[in-house]
């Protein structure tokens, strides 16, 4: 089984978290963290490093963060010098669902990656009713 | 400085829609980041091109690069982007005129104390916003273009 981890500024990564278990169910294998006023990037950077130890077993976890150059977003950038990660910025709740849903069928946590983020541009679509 | 549309002090860098927010109310064509650091860290050089918004050049300078291409002069209306203001302080320090400063990120970090909101700053750079201002430079908070301008002057008092 492949990790998820959604990262966001505040609660957002929780809130999708809690949006995927209400419509797939369980959700094990995805985790959140968010990012709080008054914690430092270095804090940051630790506590996503204790949840990707956390949620790898064996096949690597995917990073879903919420804004590009964001400080979550920087920091999860750190883990790839070390750890077995994929990253991905522009979290919403298609792409959180689709990670959630093909974890345990992907390959690899690249082609999981690749997975979601085709979804994530398929999810965003203007709707000319 | 001619060309110098904006320098920015933001420990995040290139922040996703902030940054294209910006690059709405002045239309840079380059984002100069200026940082020892990081100008000899191969792995956030990439990160940092990676995450460059459409339509605008970003490279990566070392303050003596910096400085070379201020002295040779900005040929494009340019954004220089700082982690801290202890890198602007250098550049005046080495003879660099800045008019002004935009101060859009500084968040918590061991030294720092709260300045303004979520903006936060060391005694050292406090010190190095203090000089800035004494030679004249308007240093200002504004993390996003639509938000309130706040003098850092009077916060320092």
């Amino acid at each position: 089984m492949i990790g998820v981890l959604l990262l966001s500024h505040g609660r957002l990564a929780e809130g999708v978290h809690h949006a995927v278990s209400m419509i797939a169910g369980s959700s094990e294998g995805l985790d959140h963290l968010g990012l709080e006023p008054g914690t430092t990037s270095e804090v940051l950077t630790e506590q996503i490093l204790a949840k990707v130890n956390n949620l790898n077993h064996g096949l690597g976890v995917l990073l879903i963060t919420d804004i590009i150059g964001g400080t979550p977003f920087n920091a999860a950038c750190m883990m790839k010098k070390t750890e077995n990660v994929e990253i991905l910025a522009g979290l919403n709740l298609g792409m959180a669902l689709t990670a959630s849903l093909e974890k345990d069928s992907a390959k690899s946590v690249l082609d999981l990656a690749l997975a979601v983020e085709e979804a994530g541009l398929q999810t965003i679509r203007r709707f000319a009713l | 400085m001619e060309n110098l549309d904006l320098l920015r002090v933001d420990d995040r860098l290139i922040h996703g829609q902030v940054m294209t927010a910006w690059l709405k109310t002045i239309p840079a064509k380059e984002i100069m980041v200026i940082d020892d650091q990081v100008a000899k860290d191969e792995f956030m050089r990439t990160v940092i091109m990676m995450s460059a918004p459409s339509g605008v050049v970003v490279s990566v300078n070392s303050i003596d690069e910096a400085m070379q291409r201020f002295s040779a002069g900005l040929k494009q209306s340019t954004f220089a982007l700082v982690k801290t203001p202890l890198t602007i302080k250098t550049m005046a320090d080495k003879g660099a005129k800045f008019e002004a400063v935009n101060i859009g990120g500084l968040g918590m970090a061991p030294g720092r104390k709260p300045l303004f909101k979520n903006i936060s700053a060391s005694e050292e750079e406090r010190q190095a916003l203090r000089e800035l201002i004494d030679k004249g430079v308007n240093v200002k908070i504004q993390i996003i273009p639509a938000e309130k301008i706040t003098d850092v002057a009077s916060l320092l008092k």
